[in-house]
């Protein structure tokens, strides 16, 4: 992936991008908001990662300058620690994702791999499967080999979430966000005992055990 | 100051009492003119009409003032009838004159003879009446007023001053009281309060009390970062002290990636420990400075506990705990953002699950009227001592040193609440604990 890096902290800035690298992606930097502008101006990235406070022009203002502008580059915003109110106007002013500093670099990994590689398509898709089991995100219904699976809300939309994201890493933060619309850095602990029901209802029924868990990062399913 | 003020107070009471004299005596004086001027009138008509038939026994009843005198005299200047004496008329002598002269009435040793206004006329036959009213009688009766209304006046400013002394000595004194709290208390004395009177309620008294729950309010800010401090130097310590020993440890052992990896990995762990902790007391100073940062919406309390029970259930049963949820029958809505009313919840439950014996019951219950949150448990409780201390930043029950967490989350909770116009608190679920989330506008 092509992946934009905005931030004026320099050892954040060469961390990230290393390790970015070390993933195979293709990474270019910058240090202030201006030159950060004028990058994502002048190229088509898959994902851009902006710092909110910036020199020259902060990340608030850049990402309404680039969805204003109509590109619509997913935006991963970094606010500053707990910074609630920055979260919600980033959110609200067209940012796709955010992450509170200071992150764990697998969380960052994990969403940027959730954002570059959401293809349009499968957000929109009718039903997710793998192997022979099968989620229809319509009818709400869970079948394996054509046996229905009865799941709870949040045990249907923790797999839903890991069929959207087939192959890549859905972290315990993104779970938190986005099935119980907790904040991040709300007790973490609660996830497993949903998983290790999911699991338990999924083996039962037949299936294999799909389900990977990356310790302390989140969990995957593999998309062969 | 007060003997200042006492003075110039007597001194235009004196000014305007001197300015009421003058236009009273004025005033007196025309009416003696007119009350003089009608008996004259009276008493020539009757002469003109009936002669002196009868005049020098009756005239007194021809008129209605009986402080009036008379004196009728024949054209030589002979007394006919009458008490007044003669009196010497100008040359060429008028028709009509006003006079004013002096006699005694009645002669008095020692005393300043009595002053009359009169008016001589001409009447038939050449005949000249004076007609003449004492004033002397009126200046007294005017004086006895004056002196009456001076007496008054004086008494008044003497009590006025009095009590104006004492007043203002008494708030002086109160005054140096406030002040010598304020320096005791500027000088180090946490405890220095203002006095207040549990008599009165004054704007002193008023001044006091709000000094002094500024001192309270400044007490706890000043004891709360003392803790904080304290508490952050201490809980910090430790992981930091660990992580150093593991350094100091892989460094004496034999140099292999896989030791040098597994002390990094485990330094790596305590170090995110540390920065999760200064998240979480950023988090709080964040909420403790108030709302206007935060995104206000509406916020059904019954929508955001059910989803929070729903996160943890499974938690719950997996620890041998049982979770239930009881919603209010309507809706539960405040001001607030979703996602930290929801973390205020999931801290206090997550702290019911965590703080509890197995086999608790945990219930989390939404009440309309408040609104509020009621999470209970029916395990060991917590002395009431320590209760009200639950919602300190780092503050841990002995017996819950050993289970993980930072100490942070029911302060978390608390500064939610705070921040939301609402506030938490704690008590005994006989058996268990409760803790209290509530919105009811104040």
């Amino acid at each position: 992936m092509e992946i934009l890096l905005v931030d004026d902290d320099s050892t954040t800035l060469h961390f990230v991008r290393d390790r970015l690298l070390a993933r195979g992606h293709t990474v270019e930097t910058a240090l202030d908001g201006r030159a950060g502008l004028l990058q994502a101006c002048a190229k088509s990235f898959d994902v851009i990662v902006l710092d909110r406070m910036l020199p020259g022009l902060d990340g608030m203002s850049i990402v309404k300058a680039l969805r204003a502008s109509r590109r619509d580059t997913p935006i991963i915003f970094l606010t500053a620690v707990g910074g609630v109110a920055d979260r919600v106007e980033g959110l609200r002013r067209g940012a796709d994702d955010y992450l509170v500093k200071p992150f764990e670099m697998d969380e960052l990994d994990a969403r940027i791999e959730a954002l570059g590689r959401r293809p349009p398509l499968t957000n929109a898709a009718k039903t997710l499967s793998i192997g022979d089991l099968e989620l229809d995100r319509l009818a709400r219904r869970v079948t394996y080999g054509g046996e229905a699976i009865e799941l709870t809300l949040s045990e249907f939309s923790m797999l839903e979430m890991l069929l959207l994201h087939l192959g890549s890493t859905v972290t315990k933060s993104m779970i938190l966000e986005q099935i119980f619309d907790m904040e991040s850095g709300a007790p973490g602990a609660i996830i497993e005992p949903h998983v290790s029901r999911l699991r338990g209802k999924l083996t039962r029924a037949g299936a294999p055990d799909f389900i990977r868990t990356l310790r302390g990062v989140g969990y995957t399913i593999a998309a062969d | 100051m007060a003997a200042l003020q006492t003075c110039l107070f007597l001194i235009m009471f004196a000014i305007a009492a001197g300015c009421g004299l003058v236009v009273l005596r004025r005033a007196e004086l025309r009416a003696a003119r007119a009350e003089v001027e009608q008996a004259e009138d009276d008493l020539s008509r009757h002469i003109i009409v009936h002669g002196l038939d009868g005049f020098e026994t009756d005239w007194r009843g021809l008129i209605q003032n009986p402080g009036i005198e008379i004196r009728l005299e024949d054209a030589a200047g002979r007394s006919i009838t009458g008490r007044l004496p003669h009196v010497a008329l100008p040359t060429p002598t008028p028709h009509k004159v006003a006079l004013s002269f002096r006699m005694d009435n009645p002669p008095a040793p020692g005393r300043a003879r009595d002053r009359f206004l009169a008016i001589n006329h001409v009447e038939p036959a050449g005949m000249r009446l004076t007609v003449a009213e004492n004033l002397t009688v009126r200046q007294r009766q005017d004086n006895a007023l004056l002196l009456i209304v001076a007496s008054i006046a004086a008494l008044t400013a003497a009590l006025g001053t009095g009590a104006g002394a004492l007043v203002g000595y008494r708030m002086l004194r109160r005054l140096d009281h406030v002040g010598q709290a304020i320096d005791a208390y500027a000088g180090g004395d946490r405890e220095a309060r203002v006095a207040v009177s549990s008599r009165s309620d004054t704007d002193l008294d008023e001044l006091a009390r709000t000094l002094n729950q500024m001192m309270d309010r400044e007490n706890r800010l000043v004891e709360g970062l003392r803790q904080v401090s304290w508490a952050i130097a201490h809980d910090l310590r430790r992981p930091l002290a660990h992580h150093n020993q593991e350094i100091a440890s892989a460094l004496q052992q034999p140099a292999t990636v896989e030791g040098y990896r597994a002390a990094l990995e485990s330094a790596s762990k305590r170090i995110d420990d540390v920065l999760q902790t200064f998240q979480a007391l950023l988090h709080i100073a964040e909420l403790e400075a108030g709302a206007p940062g935060l995104d206000l919406a509406t916020v059904d309390l019954n929508a955001v506990a059910q989803r929070m029970v729903q996160a943890y259930t499974p938690m719950a049963e997996a620890s041998g705990r049982s979770l239930q949820f009881f919603p209010a029958h309507t809706p539960a809505i405040i001001m607030a953002e979703q996602r930290a009313v929801g973390r205020m919840i999931a801290n206090i439950v997550d702290n019911a699950l965590i703080h509890t014996p197995t086999e608790t019951a945990v219930e989390v219950r939404v009440d309309a009227l408040g609104p509020r949150v009621i999470v209970s448990d029916n395990g060991r409780g917590v002395p009431e001592a320590a209760r009200s201390r639950l919602f300190e930043r780092f503050f841990r029950l002995d017996a819950s040193r050993s289970t993980p967490g930072t100490g942070l989350g029911l302060a978390i909770a608390a500064a939610t609440a705070q921040a939301f116009g609402g506030r938490l608190w704690a008590e005994d679920a006989e058996p268990g604990l409760r803790v209290i989330a509530d919105f009811a506008t104040r």
